[in-house]
């Protein structure tokens, strides 16, 4: 294990320096905010992993847990680090995946070269394997010292296990573990055209882009234009951003945006009482996500449309089980999902009333007005709701049986009429209550306890009747695409944007409505943007730019970059 | 309610020629979620004379019977029933117990009548089937409606056998809830539609369909009943489709039909054929159903879906194979051989559990066809 205890020692000088430069950050800095190091969230790995060893290697194991702050998890990922625990099981992981990538069953296809004994150690063979996949896995070339030490990895273990194949694994297992595979550091160098300015370093902004609009790893067109210094010119990098947005791939990125920003991690804990809803089981919690992103992903890559659609677009995707749900039939073509329209009137409209959002924003046994309500403000408007006072009685709303109080509705009326309650269930029940023809399992309902249910509310002055109206409600509100610009800007900065910053977001505000709100346009805004890039200098303890390292490591790289 | 509309239409739409040409008429679909042998119990006076002996104790009796000795039947039982294979000692030794060398299972008449403890008691699950009413021989009477004259004799067979023995409602037999909970899963769908002209709130006559899904079942949340609203297309094979006439009263829907039949799978039995088909269906108000089925069907069928497995079921269910031979020759009650006058089939009720289902045409896709291209692949 002393390539763990190496690589724990690594990781936490490594966030030593992170955490340094954030400490030594104060508001004289130019411009920019302080250089961010951010860790691979599990589907970002196992994007990795695919993209380079195709999706037959398989990743199991448990991953540490992400931490969602303001809102994403994209900026948690920017304040977590590895336990020591943690440290095992991607060693676990990594281990696997490297055993499977040189078993026999893969090498003749993912080893680019045959060595000369396979009972041997082979410098040729591992210097040329470790070097190409040490480039994509570390997002930038590997320096001499890098590939020299994993090379001498890969043959000490061959001597030893008399393998060249499985020396080869620990070496590679060793890269998987190694925190300049888990983490991805922004590493700051001056800005040759704003004199006092830094930016990131050509891979560094590689990976800033690519895993912005691909969720994904710098491909190797992209790593080239890294090389070359293209990322450093408006041009450059323009034609790089114009490409990843024309490429399929950019459907995975906006799908791991929105994944974020509706905060469907949540449904790995979310439980429904199966006496009370036996629908809601896991493939429709599955399924009730996967609506919910078609239906995004539909109205704004497909349909090219405004942002704001998808709150009142009744166009979407159903699978059978999820038709179930819905009381629509449903015969499902061979890849189990069908587009499906629902009818004009129908009280379903736009992602606020799909199973997944009312589902995940209520209780086991119950819906909850007040939690769909701060949803719709928090995550989809950007308002805070104040937390709840520590000791508040919720006897009588979660009392579901309670003779007076047959509805929702009556329950929050009169526990609102606590005055330390009122304030805030006023800027949340109102929208929630629009909500409640639909149970905690998504299904339709027309009466609560035997009374008929009254679906009306208020969004902000905008009254409405039934889900329809809040969707509507929604559309109308400007803070909605205010809301997902701040969102998809911080998603990509790995932070909330800086006050320096604030001027540009509200470009990007501006941009957005003045362009119909189309959000391939606003992703492509802020992916040209310079301020997407820069970054403070470094303070203290400054990690040498890899595009340096690598230029010592290819003479050419340098010259090209002259 | 207005989805309630939506789904309406869609299936009357899907069901062109299930809808009646009044504005009220309404058409329901449902899957079956269980189908257990119609075993009434309320744990005391369906069996009187006790139950059935288990696996071991009638194996021990029928191996002395064929002449083996007790230190040989001991040796042979001692670790019964071991993993139940071929290789167990005491399985070639049952399997032939009847001459020594034919499959008992296959011939069950080489084996004298070893007896069966049969049901003695009062109500059974059913129909009256022959229309004497309390007037039938052997007949009980339905424990729900009261109905004399049910005609059951499966029941009377099998329903003092441990492992087929009813439970007291809602529970059901446990190796028949065991199978069909096992079938269900690598099966097809059974489908309910019923059209009803006048809608389901007004007494009057329906028409009702039983078909075959292409699609198997999808379990709720809870794993044990169907999942609600699911849709299934139905199977164009005409084997499995039925038409019957009936009518609705209050939320229950009655049906009949001179010949009915449903494939089922050989792991219970490979259909049920049931001369004078009735059903009987109550509707709840959250949607689901629950009722019975009944009508005379070939013993035969039923036998060899049993013995089709042998040792296995007979060990496993502790039912004696060529005992349950005799006692359904036994009580065979219709259908008399012209030659023979023994009666080729036997009085029999099945429960069954649905939920709402959307029942669609399916394209010329069978299900056979699916499944043998499952197989090719």
């Amino acid at each position: 294990m002393a390539h763990v205890k190496k690589a724990l020692a690594v990781v936490a000088l490594t966030l030593t320096v992170c955490s340094t430069a954030l400490l030594a950050a104060d508001d004289s800095k130019p411009a920019g905010s302080d250089a961010v190091t951010r860790r691979l969230s599990q589907e970002q790995y196992r994007q990795v992993v695919s993209d380079l060893f195709g999706p037959s290697i398989k990743v199991g194991g448990r991953f540490e847990p992400d931490i969602r702050r303001d809102g994403l998890l994209a900026m948690g990922s920017a304040q977590v680090s590895v336990t020591a625990s943690g440290l095992e099981e991607y060693d676990k992981i990594a281990r696997n995946v490297a055993a499977q990538v040189v078993s026999e069953a893969h090498r003749d296809t993912l080893i680019p070269c045959t060595p000369a004994n396979a009972k041997q150690p082979d410098d040729a063979c591992a210097t040329k394997f470790l070097s190409e996949t040490g480039r994509m896995l570390y997002r930038r070339p590997l320096t001499q010292d890098e590939l020299g030490s994993r090379v001498k990895v890969a043959n000490d273990a061959a001597v030893g296990l008399k393998d060249f194949y499985s020396g080869l694994g620990i070496a590679l297992a060793t890269m998987m573990e190694s925190p300049k595979f888990l983490f991805r550091q922004e590493i700051a160098e001056p800005d040759t055209d704003h004199s006092g300015q830094y930016r990131m370093e050509a891979y560094s902004k590689a990976s800033q882009l690519s895993f912005f609009l691909w969720n994904a790893a710098p491909d190797p067109e992209l790593l080239a234009a890294a090389e070359k210094g293209d990322l450093n010119s408006e041009k450059g990098l323009a034609k790089q951003v114009d490409r990843m947005i024309a490429s399929p791939r950019l459907q995975g990125g906006v799908r791991a945006f929105f994944t974020d920003m509706l905060g469907f991690e949540e449904f790995e804990t979310l439980a429904k009482d199966s006496m009370i809803f036996p629908k809601f089981n896991t493939k429709v919690a599955k399924d009730a996500q996967e609506q919910t992103l078609r239906t995004i992903t539909n109205t704004l890559l497909v349909e090219k449309g405004d942002y704001r659609d998808i709150f009142t677009t009744r166009k979407t995707f159903l699978s059978p089980v999820l038709a179930s749900v819905y009381q629509v039939p449903l015969v499902a073509p061979a890849g189990n999902w069908s587009p499906y329209e629902f009818p004009e009137g129908d009280p379903r409209a736009g992602i606020v009333s799909q199973v997944a959002f009312v589902a995940l924003h209520s209780h086991p046994g119950r819906s909850s007005p007040t939690l769909r309500g701060k949803a719709v403000r928090e995550v989809l408007l950007c308002q805070k709701v104040p937390t709840p006072p520590a000791n508040v009685n919720f006897t009588l709303v979660q009392d579901t049986k309670n003779p007076q109080y047959k509805t929702a509705r009556a329950r929050l009326h009169a526990h609102a009429t606590d005055a330390t309650c009122a304030g805030c269930h006023k800027i949340m029940d109102p929208i929630g209550l629009g909500l409640e023809a639909f149970d905690s399992g998504g299904s339709l309902r027309s009466a609560e306890n035997g009374e008929v249910l009254d679906t009306s509310g208020e969004l902000d002055g905008m009254k409405f009747t039934d889900a329809a109206g809040l969707a509507k409600a929604v559309h109308e509100d400007a803070a909605a695409p205010a809301c997902v610009v701040t969102r998809a800007a911080s998603y990509g900065l790995g932070r909330l944007p800086s006050k320096d910053e604030t001027e540009w977001v509200k470009s990007l505000q501006a941009s957005f409505k003045d362009g119909g709100y189309r959000f391939p346009a606003l992703l492509r805004r802020i992916a040209t943007s310079p301020e997407f890039y820069r970054v403070s200098p470094p303070r203290m303890g400054a990690i040498e730019a890899p595009s340096k390292l690598a230029s010592q490591a290819n003479p050419e790289a340098k010259e090209s970059q002259k | 309610m207005f989805r309630m509309k939506t789904m309406l239409s869609a299936t009357a739409l899907a069901l062109p020629m299930l809808v009646a040409s009044v504005a009220s008429a309404e058409t329901r679909s449902f899957v079956i979620s269980y189908l257990t042998d119609g075993n009434w119990s309320d744990g005391k006076g369906d069996c009187p004379n006790g139950l059935n002996m288990s696996a071991i104790d009638f194996y021990r009796r029928d191996l002395a019977k064929a002449g083996y000795k007790h230190d040989e039947i001991e040796a042979a039982l001692k670790d019964f029933p071991g993993e139940g294979g071929l290789k167990q000692p005491w399985v070639p030794m049952v399997a032939t117990r009847g001459n020594h060398k034919d499959n008992v299972y296959a011939h069950p008449e080489t084996f004298p009548d070893p007896g069966m403890i049969e049901v003695s008691g009062k109500y059974s699950y059913g129909f009256n089937l022959d229309g004497k009413g309390a007037a039938s021989p052997n007949s009980f009477e339905e424990p729900d409606t009261h109905e004399k004259g049910v005609n059951n004799q499966l029941y009377r067979v099998e329903g003092c056998v441990r492992s087929y023995r009813g439970l007291p409602p809602p529970g059901r037999p446990s190796l028949p809830e065991n199978l069909w909970d096992v079938l269900r899963d690598v099966m097809p769908a059974w489908l309910i539609t019923i059209n009803a002209p006048g809608g389901f709130d007004k007494d009057g006559p329906v028409s009702i369909t039983w078909d075959r899904a292409l699609e198997r079942i999808t379990r709720d949340a809870s794993g044990a009943v169907a999942q609600a609203d699911m849709t299934y297309q139905i199977d164009p094979d005409p084997r499995s489709h039925n038409e019957l006439k009936g009518e609705i009263k209050g939320n229950v829907v009655t049906g009949a039909s001179p010949d009915w039949m449903m494939v089922l799978d050989p792991y219970m039995q490979p259909d049920i054929h049931f001369a004078k088909m009735h059903m009987r269906m109550t509707i709840a108000a959250d949607g689901t159903a629950r009722g019975t089925i009944g009508g005379y069907q070939p013993w035969s069928t039923i036998y060899y879906g049993f013995a089709d497995q042998g040792h296995i079921k007979e060990y496993a269910a502790s039912i004696n194979l060529p005992a349950l031979y005799y006692a359904l020759k036994r009580n065979a009650d219709y259908d008399p051989d012209p030659a023979t006058g023994q009666n080729r089939q036997i009085s029999s009720a099945y429960q069954i559990e649905a939920v709402r289902a959307f029942a669609v045409p399916s394209s010329n896709r069978t299900a056979q066809a699916d499944s043998d291209s499952t197989k090719a692949r």
